[in-house]
């Protein structure tokens, strides 16, 4: 009796621990794009979403550090929080160039930081209409960075528009990143998707 | 004060007439030409091409001699940024072939001497579209820069012509401003050859050039190219003409990346008016790595056949079809196809190249 009771609780524990959440933390994952996780303060994984804080770098790399592409971010971010996504670094996220959205209470602010540059440049006012749909729930960031000019040139459009000069939010020649690789760093954001392709914008 | 205007009017006249420096087209002073240069590029399949027709660029020109040592040219080019035409100086150089023997030097604003299509306004090209290396490395036309450069004919009972050259520096490639001060200028050497086997009159060459950019990127390149052409009955039968170009690139903080690619076109006349064209384009990154460290499959590669008319030196008219075929660090394969429509045209005397 006391053996069936002992063997029903382990059947029963084991029964709960390989239970059916799909949450995990694990040292990589897929967002659609693989990714390895850098740092991990509380970051969750699902099978289509990331969330938390933590940090995570794209496994494929971008074509080239002279090269083009264009980044799309669906995300959002809880009061207190903030998302960096950094393109063109080195595989640790360094040295790449970073878009900061970060959010407290009712007002939502952007930067970018360059390598070798001492302080962001504050991008506020022009990603006005993304840094609203930070504060009300999801925003999708579009964003080309041009890394063989030099200042290397990143380009911000909102979700509505076309992929023109004119109708960026942002184009600011800044700086270039160092490396091919790209990932994010979030701090009680959740990201849900994203992708990466050519630039949009091609300079003529 | 109406004969004082009157005196003033004359004398200008006179001294136009009489001046040594009276600029009028045809007498060897001064030179004028104008080349319009426009494209068509429509989506076959893919989304890669802009789907309009427009002037890619309108060069104007004045060149002539300066005095009896020195040559100036002056160009000014519209390309079209954004919907919008923008006049920008080209080129402005002074030169001269007649101070020392067998040597020749410009200082000012040039395309520099390296490789084939660099040393070409890009409406002179053999096709239409800039193949993909050149894009990569160069810019959608020659590189541009200010500094100076010498050209030294060398002797030997062969040709060989050596020309060193070293520029500011400050941008290289498309930028939108004027760039920052560099580490180091720019410099490079360019060795050019010729010889005749029967009929194949053959131009290689071979290039290398150093950057050193503000933010501490090092670039190196390393070029070689071969043209040949069969000349028969006064127009090119048959015409070659490839390069291939290896750049290695190291940040300042971060891993060295070395690209290479090749582009080969090879064409045949049917006669001076009609030719037909292939161009076969290669490019990729042989240092590329995932976050693992392992080595990821990647590369361009474009074919680009044509077809062209040219009723004589001032006019040209050509199709041609570019497939282009990527493999991206994602492990996709992305195929696209325009069609390219080309019209070029030159008012007044374009200076011709030597081959």
């Amino acid at each position: 009796m006391k053996l069936r009771k002992a063997l029903y609780f382990l059947t029963l524990l084991t029964t709960i621990s390989c239970g059916g959440s799909s949450s995990s933390n694990n040292d990589s994952g897929s967002l659609p794009l693989s990714y390895s996780v850098l740092s991990n303060t509380s970051l969750t994984q699902a099978d289509s979403n990331v969330s938390g804080s933590g940090s995570l770098v794209f496994s494929s790399p971008l074509a080239s550090v002279t090269g083009e592409s264009h980044f799309t971010v669906t995300s959002s971010i809880e009061d207190g929080g903030s998302l960096k996504l950094v393109v063109y670094s080195d595989a640790q996220l360094s040295s790449g160039v970073e878009l900061l959205i970060s959010r407290s209470g009712s007002t939502a602010t952007a930067s970018v930081t360059v390598p070798g540059s001492t302080s962001s440049t504050d991008v506020s006012s022009q990603l006005s209409s993304v840094l609203n749909d930070v504060i009300t729930g999801s925003f999708t960031l579009r964003v080309d960075m041009h890394n063989g000019e030099q200042p290397g040139h990143i380009l911000v459009w909102v979700a509505d528009k076309s992929a023109t000069l004119g109708d960026a939010s942002l184009s600011e020649e800044l700086g270039n990143g160092a490396g091919t690789y790209w990932g994010l760093s979030l701090n009680q954001a959740t990201v849900t998707d994203v992708s990466v392709g050519n630039a949009q914008h091609e300079d003529e | 004060m109406q004969n004082i205007r009157r005196i003033i009017s004359a004398s200008v006249v006179i001294l136009a007439i009489t001046s040594p420096h009276h600029c009028f087209a045809g007498d060897g002073g001064l030179k004028f030409s104008v080349a319009v240069d426009m494209v068509g590029e429509y989506n076959a399949s893919g989304q890669r091409a802009s789907d309009k027709f427009q002037p890619r660029i309108v060069d104007l020109m004045a060149y002539g001699a300066i005095d009896p040592y020195f040559d100036g040219l002056m160009s000014l080019a519209a390309h079209n940024e954004n919907g919008q035409s923008i006049f920008e100086l080209h080129e402005a150089y002074i030169s001269s072939d007649r101070l020392i023997p067998m040597t020749n030097f410009r200082a000012g604003q040039f395309f520099l001497n390296i490789g084939r299509l660099s040393r070409f306004h890009q409406h002179e090209w053999a096709f239409t579209s800039t193949p993909l290396v050149h894009q990569s490395f160069f810019g959608n036309e020659g590189v541009l820069d200010s500094g100076v450069e010498l050209s030294i004919l060398i002797p030997s009972s062969s040709f060989f012509e050596l020309t060193l050259g070293a520029t500011n520096g400050f941008t290289f490639g498309h930028s939108h401003d004027a760039g920052s001060k560099p580490k180091q200028p720019t410099h490079y050497a360019h060795l050019l050859s010729f010889f005749s086997l029967g009929s194949l009159d053959v131009q290689p060459g071979i290039s290398a050039l150093t950057r050193h950019a503000s933010d501490g990127r090092k670039s190196d390149f390393l070029g070689i190219e071969m043209t040949g052409k069969v000349n028969t009955q006064g127009f090119v039968r048959w015409l070659t003409q490839s390069e291939a170009w290896y750049r290695r690139v190291k940040p300042k903080s971060g891993e060295e990346e070395v690209n290479v690619g090749l582009y080969s076109y090879l064409q045949y006349g049917f006669s001076s008016r009609f030719n037909t064209g292939v161009r076969f384009d290669y490019l990729t990154n042989t240092t590329l790595k995932d976050v693992e460290g392992k080595k990821v499959e990647n590369w361009q590669r474009a074919i680009v056949p044509s077809v062209a008319y040219k009723p004589s030196e001032f006019s040209l008219f050509r199709l041609s079809y570019n497939h282009r075929n990527v493999m991206t660090p994602l492990g996709q394969e992305e195929n696209t196809s325009t069609i390219e429509i080309q019209t070029t045209f030159v008012l007044g005397a374009h200076p011709t190249h030597a081959f």
